[in-house]
């Protein structure tokens, strides 16, 4: 069997292996193939929804603020949980989860006043996306 | 690249893998124990901190121990076990594999396949085949981005939406430098992110093409490293071992060693087989994807939680004529109109029509269940069910979706979902 040959088999099974099978996991459907390290690599590909938020602090400029550019947070609502507002705008589930972690193991007294929102946007095809809302989660005392 | 420089740096990256496991599965286990989520006896079991530590203490020695000679296979293989194991148990602790951590798995493997093939050949401490196999694996896996953005995504994906999106879930646009301004422009630009959109697409699926010669993988690998470039600067996603994967192999060079492998010589009944083995893996490539991408289309909640988990009939109510953001007759989207309501166990059901023949059943509900839908609002559940196809149905649950969302306003959707109940529930 020539190197070349013995490439293409590779490929062949490695396409055919992870595509047969695909399981869903709790972030997702059709999330996980039947063993490490088959994967079909699918993280990004299938089309998100019309709307996509993020989490951001908004000072009381109304200028927001990378969650992560303060060290320091200490708010009046609970920011995670079945009271936390603005519980459908989660944005990408993975990355919301991380900053709320971020936000919940950096509880500390704060100086300045900030919202914690989701802001979300409207995704069109051909367009540049429209800022649709800032949904208020929880008002925070914070420090940088 | 030198045969023994490719196995060191993949061995290094192995042992790279096997120790950051130690902490992204013992995150893992801790947020997964806070939270309360079910965790299945494996996971438990390879989580806690002294089985993963000595899986991975063995996994490390072996990487240590296949790094230090050619053509050691059962080492690797040891070392491979030890990253199917830790990664199996993350991803069921965190609810998602971690894809980054898949292509020393992969490059593995494929090296591993290689050394297989020379032992049999007679060869075993010939490193030819390995470098292929790893090239090879390498290259699948790009092609199966690609393939899957096409089969998920379809042509749409070309149209650079996803990368807007991504960008904003991923950065929230917030202008605090250049990288900052590069990523506004980007997504304030559709032909630019669409630019980019088609040329992820192409490099991903000609991964496989880094078998083909030196001159096409160095084309290759210099448009996946750029593409991973532009994504790091666009969204902070860095996948930094399948960068160092790309130098390595894809700067190699084909030049045999003296123990290079001699391919047997071709005999007509053997390029036959290879010919059929190569006819068959493709065929049930290509069934799998279109069963996959068919699985992905037309989603499976509606009618799974109406035959697997068959749900209480709607409450029979008198003639509800309004319920949450919805009313009789009402118009939702371009060519649809509110036609019945029922109250479910958890939510309500609004059966809309869309002309002669066209009718669906949209159920908000926040009862717990297992299933998902693709109009899901958080916890509330907007499930479907209706003969028409998916994405007949598309635009409408979207609208189903944003009106629920809007009324809402903000507030948690399954109190306002509960109080819409109450109000359309006649008194007792």
């Amino acid at each position: 069997m020539s190197q070349r040959h013995f490439g293409i088999l590779c490929v062949l099974g490695y396409v055919a292996l992870s595509w047969a099978v695909r399981f869903d996991m709790r972030r997702g459907e059709q999330i996980a193939s039947l063993l490490y390290p088959l994967d079909t690599f699918s993280m990004y590909a299938p089309i998100p929804g019309a709307y996509m938020s993020h989490l951001l602090m908004r000072d009381a400029t109304g200028e927001v603020h990378r969650v992560m550019a303060f060290r320091a947070f200490d708010c009046a609502e609970p920011v995670t949980g079945n009271g936390a507002p603005c519980a459908d705008e989660h944005g990408i589930e993975y990355h919301y989860d991380d900053l709320i972690h971020y936000i919940e193991s950096h509880r500390a007294a704060g100086e300045m006043n900030a919202d914690l929102i989701t802001r979300t946007w409207q995704v069109r095809s051909g367009a540049a996306p429209v800022h649709t809302s800032d949904c208020v989660i929880a008002h925070c005392k914070v420090s940088p | 690249m030198t045969r023994p420089l490719l196995r060191t740096v993949l061995a290094t990256i192995v042992v790279v893998d096997l120790i950051s496991f130690y902490f992204f599965l013992g995150d893992a286990r801790t947020i997964a124990l806070a939270e309360g989520l079910p965790i299945d006896p494996f996971s438990e079991l390879v989580s806690r901190a002294l089985v993963r530590g000595g899986i991975i203490l063995i996994g490390v020695a072996s990487a240590v121990a296949f790094a230090r000679r050619p053509g050691r296979l059962w080492e690797g293989t040891l070392a491979l076990a030890g990253l199917i194991l830790l990664s199996t148990a993350h991803a069921h602790l965190f609810g998602s594999p971690w894809r980054h951590l898949f292509y020393s798995g992969l490059c593995l493997l494929g090296w591993l396949l290689g050394l297989a093939v020379s032992r049999r050949g007679g060869a075993p401490r010939d490193e030819s085949y390995a470098r292929i196999g790893s090239i090879a694996l390498l290259g699948a896996a790009y092609l199966n981005a690609g393939v899957s953005k096409l089969a998920y995504g379809g042509g749409d994906w070309i149209s650079g939406t996803p990368i807007q999106a991504v960008i904003l879930g991923q950065d929230g646009l917030v202008g605090d430098g250049i990288v900052s301004l590069y990523r506004s422009w980007v997504v304030a630009t559709p032909w630019a992110a669409g630019l980019f959109s088609f040329a992820t697409v192409g490099f991903e699926l000609a991964g496989p093409l880094m078998l083909v010669g030196r001159r096409v993988r160095l084309l290759v690998t210099a448009g996946l490293l750029l593409m991973h470039a532009n994504i790091y600067l666009l969204t902070d996603i860095l996948y930094w071992e399948s960068m160092v994967f790309l130098v390595v192999f894809g700067l190699s060079w084909d030049a045999p060693t003296p123990e290079t492998l001699r391919p047997v010589t071709a005999t007509r009944s053997h390029d036959r087989r290879l010919a059929g083995a190569a006819v068959v893996l493709a065929t049930c490539a290509l069934l799998a994807i279109v069963h996959q991408s068919r699985r992905f289309a037309h989603p499976e909640p509606a009618s799974a939680a109406a035959s697997v988990s068959p749900e209480p009939p709607p409450i029979a109510t008198p003639m509800l004529r309004q319920i949450g953001p919805f009313t009789l007759g009402q118009t939702v989207g371009q060519s649809w109109s509110v036609e019945s309501f029922s109250i479910s166990d958890g939510g309500f059901v609004a059966v809309l029509s869309g002309g002669p023949g066209r009718r669906a059943a949209f159920e908000v509900t926040c009862a717990r269940t297992e299933h998902r839908s693709p109009f899901d609002l958080g916890a509330a559940h907007v499930f479907y069910s209706s003969d028409l196809d998916f994405p007949e149905l598309e635009d409408v649950g979207r609208e189903v979706q944003q009106q629920v969302r809007q009324a809402a306003a903000g507030h948690d959707i399954c109190e306002q979902l509960a109080t819409w109940r109450r109000a359309a529930m006649p008194p007792r």
